[in-house]
């Protein structure tokens, strides 16, 4: 890459302006970017500043688009950026009138050196203790995370949506990543490697590779839809979805008082439409809850999909049963045999002072093998480390 | 040095190459040439990502090395390989030979034996910098990401057996997304940015007389019109600019001059890919789209 020369170079800038004021309107742009959640820092507001030696400024389509291909990182800040530049550049008369005295006339404005990469340093990290607007994003972010669903404001709804299926799908990403390496090729298989290579004088050329069987994780969700989950159920049928495109095998069903098979609906591969798609077939959604007799229909109807070694079933339920708890207990034993592992999510559970006293949760808690939380993107995301 | 003359002159350039640019992706390649630094490019499919690349090779007169990524793309595929079959055979001939054996391995391991894969190919071109398009660097794994970052930081890459090569011609990158996965905010700052849209209808008629320029204007006008009003209609994949140009060239070779609802039917598969969509269409009522188009 070439290095930008140390001689000072001529710039057309502003005669009403004092030197350098072109440098200095530059770096303020920025700052005014960084407030605006875009990340600038110091690298990107050197290189604003090369750009503005060879665009010049009274050129504002080509500065504008310049700074814009320079500054922004995403489709987001692409289309947010205009505005922004049409807000900190403005279009009044004062600035029609500087251009056009730019235009005639040229001072000279030094090239950025050490100096100047110095006090720009300064006063970014001067900027970074007093600007508080600037971390917005990030603790927003942290903020979502721990947040239950039940209390997320309908206005941050849409970046908690964003932040889920991003997190989802990295969480997806490492899950996936771990699988694969058992079905890394496994061992040389040296008897095959020297049959085949016999023509060749026995130099192995083309290695054979012993075939690892791969145990593929099932996984089966049920997922309450009942009255009293309605605050979760929605970012639950989400993470489903979720779920459900980065395993090989996920069979998701919801119920209330009947258990409805959905695993079809979420393979179309739009979640608005999937989404939309399960909302039409489920007939009981919202009404009040019987576990025992849904998980038995499970029982008849879709047990055979289990096998033992590898089928994980996940309950995501607050336990509010209306049914005999008997019902429920025999109904989980029989699961429980079939499956390798029980996890029983429950969102009330992020709740302090929650116990799991009510009939149903008591009656499940002992053949739940993992009992934890689902109120927030947080616990969800903590799944992880159980699926497995 | 002008700018705006380097900018009007690509713009020029890449239209007589049958690539209508606008002035900001203009612009962005302008500075993808004087800065030197990758340019990331996002949008949705069909757009004409990938073909910016091309045209830009074709312009600079230069190579266009490609990197196509996948899931599971590594080191190995990306960089160099060496050739063991042929390094085995060698040894085999050489059994005999007087050389000692630190010849004998530096034999092997010398250039004819390596298998240079595009990113190599990229560092070490000879005679001008080739442009290397890196497409759909989203579905390659994070690891390989952190790896390109490095590469394209420094442009130097170290073969253990035979030392370090740097790039004696820097390559221009563009990068391409369709945004599958969310990249590293390290590599994006690392890049320059441009999203391109789908077209204006101005901007899509004029590259359909572009690239097809023996169609009617009538029927160009029905077309355009039509994909506009497709790409409202939520679909899981709106048709891009790939599909239109497609579309026109199968009408073309129909022998069509007009757009009816038969023939909307029957071609529908050039411009709507997945089975749900096609329904979805239908059930919009076709006959009603036709209608707001005017010729």
């Amino acid at each position: 890459m070439k290095k930008p020369t140390q001689k000072s170079m001529t710039v057309r800038a502003s005669a009403g302006f004092s030197d350098g004021i072109v440098t200095k309107t530059i770096v303020q742009f920025c700052r005014f970017l960084r407030a605006n959640s875009f990340q600038v820092g110091l690298q990107e507001t050197i290189d604003a500043l090369e750009v503005a030696r060879f665009v010049t400024i009274t050129d504002r389509e080509a500065f504008q688009s310049s700074l814009r291909a320079l500054l922004c990182s995403s489709r987001e800040q692409y289309e947010q950026f205009d505005q922004l530049f049409e807000q900190f550049w403005g279009n009044s008369t004062e600035t029609i009138h500087l251009q056009r005295e730019v235009l005639s006339s040229r001072i000279e404005v030094p090239v950025i050196g050490d100096e100047h990469r110095r006090a720009l340093e300064q006063a970014s990290k001067s900027q970074e203790e007093g600007d508080l607007t600037a971390t917005t994003g990030a603790s927003a972010e942290e903020r979502l995370r721990k947040m239950d669903f039940s209390e997320v404001a309908a206005s941050d709804l849409p970046l908690l949506e964003q932040l889920c299926l991003r997190l989802w799908r990295q969480m997806s990403k490492r899950l996936t990543r771990r699988y694969r390496q058992y079905g890394e090729r496994g061992r040389l298989d040296f008897r095959r490697t020297i049959r085949s290579n016999l023509s060749r004088g026995g130099e192995p050329m083309t290695l054979h590779y012993k075939e690892r069987k791969r145990q593929k994780i099932n996984l089966v969700v049920l997922l309450d839809v009942s009255g009293s989950m309605d605050l979760y159920s929605l970012f639950l049928l989400r993470f489903v979805y979720a779920l459900q495109q980065y395993f090989e095998r996920v069979d998701s069903f919801v119920f209330s008082t009947r258990l409805t098979d959905i695993s079809g609906a979420l393979r179309t591969h739009q979640l608005s439409n999937a989404l939309q798609m399960v909302a039409q077939n489920v007939e009981s959604w919202s009404g009040g809850t019987r576990i025992g007799k849904c998980l038995a229909e499970f029982n008849t109807l879709h047990a055979r999909k289990l096998r033992s070694r590898n089928s994980l079933v996940i309950i995501m339920s607050d336990g509010w049963d209306t049914g005999e708890p008997e019902a429920l207990t025999e109904q989980l034993q029989t699961i429980k045999r079939r499956a390798r592992k029980l996890i029983w999510l429950n969102p009330l559970l992020g709740l302090a002072e929650y116990q799991p006293i009510t009939r149903g949760m008591s009656a499940a808690l002992p053949f739940a093998d993992v009992f934890a939380p689902a109120h927030s993107l947080e616990s969800l995301l903590q799944l992880e480390h159980h699926l497995s | 040095m002008n700018h705006l003359s380097d900018i009007d002159n690509l713009m020029r350039g890449f239209e007589q190459r049958k690539y209508v640019a606008d002035r900001p992706l203009a612009t962005a390649i302008y500075l993808l040439l004087k800065l030197q630094r990758p340019l990331l490019i996002e949008g949705h499919a069909g757009v004409g990502k990938t073909e910016t690349a091309n045209v830009l090779a074709s312009f600079l007169g230069t190579e266009l090395i490609r990197l196509q990524c996948y899931e599971g793309l590594d080191v190995n595929s990306a960089v160099y390989e060496w050739n063991y079959q042929k390094q085995l055979l060698s040894i085999k001939i050489q059994e005999h030979a007087e050389a000692s054996i630190a010849e004998k391995e530096k034999h092997i391991f010398s250039a004819k034996f390596l298998l240079e894969r595009p990113l190599l190919r990229a560092i070490s071109a000879t005679n001008a910098s080739p442009v290397l398009l890196i497409d759909e660097i989203d579905r390659a794994d994070e690891e390989f990401e952190a790896f390109l970052l490095e590469l394209l930081s420094d442009f130097q890459i170290t073969i253990p057996e035979m030392g370090t090569i740097k790039a004696t011609h820097v390559p221009y990158v563009v990068l391409t997304s369709n945004r599958t996965r969310e990249l590293s905010d390290a590599l994006r700052r690392r890049c320059l940015y441009h999203w391109i849209d789908y077209p204006s209808l101005e901007k899509e008629l004029h590259i359909v007389h572009k690239k097809l320029p023996q169609i009617g204007r009538e029927l160009a006008n029905q077309i355009v019109q039509f994909i506009q009003a497709v790409r409202g209609k939520n679909l899981s994949k709106p048709p891009g600019i790939a599909e239109t140009l497609d579309w026109t060239s199968a009408l073309l070779s129909l022998e069509k001059t007009k757009l009816d609802e038969m023939t909307v039917e029957e071609t529908l598969g050039c411009i709507l890919k997945s089975n749900e969509d096609i329904s979805k269409l239908k059930a919009e009522n076709i006959p009603s789209i036709l209608s707001q188009v005017e010729s």
